[in-house]
């Protein structure tokens, strides 16, 4: 019934703009179709007829007074301007934190030898125990074999001596790792950068809101 | 109902305000606390969360004046009392014990001495005040994007490219929300019908 489908969504194009006709914001020849459907059609008619009624109502709301002042005092202001800056400050402390692993790295990067002076606070002389350390690890870092990998099932007594006295510094350069794709530090660096990147941007995003 | 044209000494607190002069800023509050918080109530629903967003947009808004690039500084701070009702309502659906509380405890709408004082007769301003009630919760009804749009029109009387501006939408948008909007809140009355005071329901 195509003559009863288009009186149908003729009802529904004229609903669709009496929000419009009632601001006077419709073009000229539509204002003329809306108005001769409302002479013709008492449901839309009608329709129009509560459509005003209800903005009108909502126009004549009372107004609502602010029931105290909300003129600020100089307190609020000073407190949130230091939590406001939050994103900042810690988009910045977790960039410091980013060049202090990035210096990490490239220090433990050097290779096996680096690390004691390296680590070592300047004129501090080496503990008995710590040189016990480092020579274990070197011998054990110079003659490679699958011991640590199955430390487990064959017991070995230097290496584990060694893994006993190690310090912590020391830790960062087991045998194995410069064979894994991501060591730990580089994925801490990665994640690092993403969270600075992500603290802001969303520090953008909200002094955007004020603009 | 439009927002007022910038009187001559706004200029100069503004410019006060920017320069981190508190009590600049805190007359330009004073000078639009009223119309600020009516938009937050009808938003919000309930005088608390009200005067939670307004705190917090005022806050921001003085912590962000040199985000303000001219034009109207009411409707400046509408945007951010917006943003910060949108912030709050955000809130809320995160807690929903709080929403559901809120299903509860139905706001008996504005206490008597918040509002203007009534011009006519007793009876009238009591079923006057009855549906305001009834249109207060028709709006509390709404989605939060349809409602926002018809409280800054029909409420605080923006014309649609000034709301398009403020909650920086196309203009497409704010029409097809206050259109959806008005239809909603006619509809709700309509259902309630019978409750509504009797001299003044919708024939």
């Amino acid at each position: 019934m195509p003559l009863f489908r288009l009186k149908v969504d003729e009802h529904r194009w004229v609903q669709d703009r009496l929000s419009l006709y009632l601001d006077n914001r419709l073009e000229p020849e539509e204002r003329a179709r809306v108005e001769a459907h409302l002479r013709g059609c008492e449901t839309c008619a009608r329709s129009w007829e509560t459509l005003r009624w209800t903005v009108q109502a909502i126009r004549a709301l009372p107004p609502v007074r602010a029931p105290r002042s909300f003129a600020i005092r100089p307190e609020q202001v000073a407190s949130v301007s230091q939590r406001g800056g939050w994103l900042r400050r810690a988009a910045w402390a977790m960039a410091a934190t980013l060049i202090l692993v990035l210096g990490l790295d490239l220090i433990l990067s050097r290779g096996p030898a680096g690390p004691a002076p390296a680590m070592a606070p300047a004129g501090a002389p080496a503990t008995e125990a710590e040189q016990q350390a480092l020579r274990a690890l070197k011998d054990h870092t110079l003659t490679p074999s699958p011991a640590p990998m199955f430390g487990l099932s064959v017991p070995q007594p230097a290496p584990t001596e060694a893994a006993v006295e190690r310090r912590p510094g020391a830790e960062e350069v087991p045998p194995q790792a410069p064979a894994l794709p991501l060591s730990p530090l580089r994925a801490l660096e990665f994640l690092l950068l993403l969270g600075t990147i992500g603290l802001l941007a969303l520090d953008r995003w909200r002094s955007g809101r004020l603009r | 109902m439009s927002p007022p044209a910038p009187a001559p000494d706004e200029l100069r607190l503004i410019e006060a305000a920017r320069s981190g002069d508190l009590e600049a800023f805190n007359e330009l509050v004073r000078r639009y606390q009223d119309r600020l918080y009516h938009v937050a109530y009808r938003i919000m629903g309930d005088h608390d969360s009200a005067a939670d967003a307004m705190q917090e947009a005022l806050i921001a808004a003085f912590r962000g004046i040199r985000g303000f690039r001219g034009g109207s500084f009411l409707a400046w701070l509408t945007r951010i009392v917006t943003n910060a009702c949108y912030d709050e309502l955000r809130r809320r659906r995160r807690r929903p014990q709080s929403s559901l509380e809120a299903l509860f405890v139905v706001d008996q709408g504005p206490e008597a001495e918040m509002l203007l004082p009534p011009v006519e007769g007793p009876e009238f301003y009591a079923e006057r005040q009855e549906l305001a009630d009834w249109i207060h919760r028709a709006i509390q009804s709404l989605p939060e994007d349809q409602r926002v749009v018809l409280v800054l029109s029909d409420i605080e009387g923006y014309s649609y490219e000034e709301i398009a501006e403020i909650l920086r939408v196309p203009l497409g948008t704010v029409k097809s929300r206050l259109s959806r909007a008005r239809a909603r809140v006619r509809d709700f009355l309509l259902a309630h019908r019978e409750l509504l005071p009797g001299t003044i329901r919708p024939s």
